[in-house]
């Protein structure tokens, strides 16, 4: 048999799995910047 | 062993035998006895099983055995105790039963009765059925609501706490439910289910049931984190009504809020406090905002009062006050230029209180941080926060250093909001900010010298490690968003990266997760110069990648490969062959979590894009390893949510990694890619015809597709000639409302429509 959850109580501040998801995203959103910059410089090497 | 031969159809004489034994039992020696180890054994193999391995006319046996145990006829307690929990692990077999009006009444009409049974155990068991039924069988409850209220509001009168626990969490798991379906009709416009608004139609009567209950706290409560109690359960309650019904929740609390807040009992203090924080999340700004400004010189006032509970809980009200009434969301902000002062030396003050009320404190200081946060509302490098942004550190700072804080949960809380005061500091605070990296990295060599004896000793340790190394990540990101600042911190680079490799020889996944995080962040910041730590921090790099167990571990250090390579470029070939093996030993791995399998392909692409040519001798290793992966995904399709979320991840990793191939091979050796290309384009074209496909992965798809035809150059006409989706494709990407999705179709189809001539 299940016991009750105890549902959070009170809880004010978030914890490392924010900072873990932000992170995550930064590295995300630094990889598509990077491939992006690629396309771009690419496009700006063929029109010369 | 049912639950190993049940599913193969191993043991098909069990459930007819078990039933025998309930229904057979009549004239048996110690036939209760019998019937009750039955039943439990039958709630043991239902909860072992899944709903699909039993026969209709099995289930239908099951059920009429159990609820006729639970059968207010039957004499014995121990068997009906047994029969209402075997029907709570049956319940997920009886969506067919629960289809027929008759047969669901009759298994309503017992499980109610249950909760009257003389014995508080049946009782008990028997509301957590009903909880159960709430979540699964939300949608057939209309008829029984009226019933189930009568029975849950006499068990919050009358019955012993741990009944009524389980009587109020019916009521919470149903405003559970309607929140879901409110968040998903306003972000679809639609929901699975209807929402049958049962809380509003109980609202006039259900609020004063959970008024009732604030006031029966217990003593010490706030000091230990395991307690749940009525007052604690009633007050989550009340909250979460207050989501499900918005404004309409204020007229029936606001009266008792004033009535009991400032009576001599703290008790009542306490609950009206209590109530008056739990409806702040739900009621619109205008119809709350009015209310709280009156009431905030009194919440802060309180801070004052002469009892814990009551501090503890003011705290938290006005964290949540902050949280929802303050911030560039809000029109009008409850905090403004004239009240900060006052809020903040309040604050400042209760942040020295007893640890409890302490950790609300720092809850509310991040709630109005983050309300002024820097990128949203800062003007000319300043924000309100500034003038005051040095005491709020050191109080902070020395919140956390209290003897009393590593006892409790104050010193995370202090750190963490301090990461989120740091995050949103502005420009004219960021010396501050750069005076913390020494104080932090000496805390964190302190830890190095703590005398470690004991298991505790070593966790403690651990904690804090991990809290300092999280500071000095958010701090190394917060100095590097700007060439100026970036100065104060790069000057410590050397150290903070000694002190990050001490502290990995102290194994702790937490702590290496932590400091893993600060290590890419410095990559990030400090680029090609971080090329001098290789060499001893490759070990440890490589550890974290064998991490299978704790895969949290794994996936961050996956990620941080990606800023080595971005920040190292071709610097990073000679640690490539062994960062390439352990990556695919994971991917062939079936230890491993399957959530670090995407990053591990995006993974790929980082290191392609950073040793361009050099990635050649990778091919044969990597390429067949996303084609099988690839293929899988095609044909995993269909799911559930989960799966559908799994394998959009899946197409985004396998995509970023074959951008990152091709845009590596461009100019130097395309001819590398040409046996993989007519099979990359295949699955393309899986991912467009397949309509569960996200926004995301459809960028990445177009972007492939012109990172092929720049890396083939004239090559890939023929591939494209080939390919009867390709044009359809862009169109339907050029026609999006997603601004970046139509910039990259318009990039992709610029450059292939360049090869095709």
């Amino acid at each position: 048999m299940a016991e009750l959850r105890h549902r959070a109580h009170k809880k004010v501040i978030s914890d490392q799995q924010r900072r873990r998801d932000v992170a995550l995203d930064r590295q995300k959103q630094q990889r598509r910047d990077l491939q992006l910059h690629f396309r771009q410089l690419a496009t700006a090497l063929e029109d010369q | 062993v049912a639950a190993i031969e049940l599913p193969r159809q191993a043991w098909p004489e069990l459930i007819p035998g078990l039933l025998a034994n309930v229904t057979s039992s009549m004239g048996v020696a110690n036939a209760a006895h019998l019937k009750e180890a039955t039943l439990e054994t039958l709630g043991y193999v239902c909860e072992a099983i899944s709903s699909e391995v039993l026969a209709q006319d099995q289930v239908n046996s099951v059920l009429t055995a159990v609820v006729q145990g639970m059968n207010s006829s039957e004499a014995s307690s121990e068997v009906r105790l047994a029969a209402t929990n075997a029907l709570y692990n049956a319940l997920d077999f009886a969506q067919t039963n629960f289809d027929n009006t008759v047969e669901r009444d009759y298994i309503m009409r017992v499980v109610c009765e249950a909760t009257l049974s003389p014995d508080s155990r049946v009782r008990k068991a028997a509301f957590e059925c009903l909880v159960s039924i709430a979540s699964t069988y939300y949608e057939k409850l209309a008829p029984y609501m009226k019933d189930v209220f009568a029975i849950t509001s006499k068990a919050v009168k009358e019955d012993e706490e741990s009944v009524v626990l389980q009587a109020l969490e019916f009521w919470s798991s149903i405003c559970d439910i309607e929140i879901e379906l409110l968040d998903e009709f306003s972000t679809t416009g639609d929901s699975e289910l209807s929402n049958f608004h049962f809380i509003r139609q109980a609202l006039p009567y259900l609020v004063p049931m959970l008024l009732e209950t604030l006031t029966k706290q217990e003593e010490g409560q706030d000091q230990d984190e395991d307690v749940w109690n009525l007052a604690m359960a009633g007050g989550t309650c009340l909250g979460l009504v207050a989501k499900a019904v918005g404004d309409d929740i204020v007229p029936l609390v606001m009266p008792y809020v004033q009535e009991n807040i400032s009576k001599p009992d703290w008790r009542c203090r306490e609950a009206a406090t209590y109530a008056f924080g739990s409806i702040l999340e739900g009621p619109g700004p205008d119809k709350l905002a009015p209310l709280v400004t009156s009431a905030l010189p009194f919440m802060l006032n309180a801070m004052k009062d002469e009892n814990s509970h009551v501090k503890d809980t003011t705290a938290w009200t006005l964290s949540r006050i902050f949280e929802f009434l303050h911030g560039p969301s809000v029109d009008t902000s409850v905090v403004n230029q004239a009240n900060l002062p006052l809020i903040l030396s309040v604050l400042l003050e209760s942040i020295k209180d007893a640890p409890n009320v302490a950790e609300k404190v720092c809850g509310a200081i991040h709630a109005v941080a983050v309300g002024y946060d820097d990128s949203l509302t800062s003007t000319g490098g300043s924000n309100p926060l500034s003038p005051f942004f040095q005491n709020i550190v050191q109080a902070l700072l020395a919140a956390a250093d209290r003897e009393d804080a590593a006892e409790t949960r104050l010193r995370i809380a202090a750190y963490e909001t301090l990461n989120d005061v740091v995050k949103c500091s502005s420009d004219d605070t960021v010396a501050v900010v750069g005076q913390l990296v020494p104080v932090i990295m000496e805390k964190l060599g302190q830890t190095l010298q703590m005398q470690v004896l004991s298991v505790d000793d070593r966790e403690k340790q651990s904690e804090l490690q991990a809290l300092l190394c999280g500071v000095l990540q958010v701090l190394i990101q917060r100095l590097s968003s700007s060439e100026p600042t970036k100065y104060a911190m790069v000057q410590f680079a050397d150290q903070m990266m000694g002190l990050f490799l001490r502290v990995f020889a102290c194994r702790s996944a937490t702590v290496h997760e932590e400091a893993m995080l600060a290590i890419g962040a410095l990559a990030d910041a400090i680029g090609v110069e971080f090329g001098k730590y290789m060499q001893e921090f490759y070990r440890y790099l490589e550890m974290g990648l064998q991490n299978f167990e704790e895969y949290q571990v794994c996936a961050v250090t996956v990620g941080v490969v990606g800023d080595i390579c971005r920040a190292l470029e071709d610097k990073v070939l000679p640690f490539c062959d062994g960062i390439m093996t352990q990556l695919l030993k994971d991917l062939g791995s079936n230890q491993l979590h399957r959530s670090v399998k995407p990053p591990i392909f995006s993974c790929f692409g980082d290191i392609a894009l950073a040793i361009g040519e050099n990635f050649e001798k990778y091919l044969s290793y990597a390429m067949p390893m996303l084609q099988s992966a690839a293929e899988l995904s095609v044909m995993q399709a269909a799911g559930d949510d989960e799966m559908l979320d799994y394998n959009n991840q899946l197409r985004t990793g396998i995509l970023e990694a074959y951008s990152g191939i091709f845009q590596a091979f461009k100019g130097t050796k395309p001819e590398a890619m040409m046996p993989y290309v007519a099979g990359i384009l295949q699955f393309i074209e899986s991912v467009y015809q397949d309509k569960e496909r996200d926004d995301v992965v459809l960028k990445a798809a177009v972007g492939v597709m012109g990172d092929m035809a720049d890396c083939l150059a004239g090559t890939s006409a023929q591939f494209f000639r080939n390919s009867a989706f390709y044009k359809d494709f862009l169109d339907e990407c050029l026609s999006s409302d997603d601004h970046r999705l139509k910039e990259t179709a318009e990039w992709a189809q610029a450059t292939i429509n360049r090869y095709m001539v």
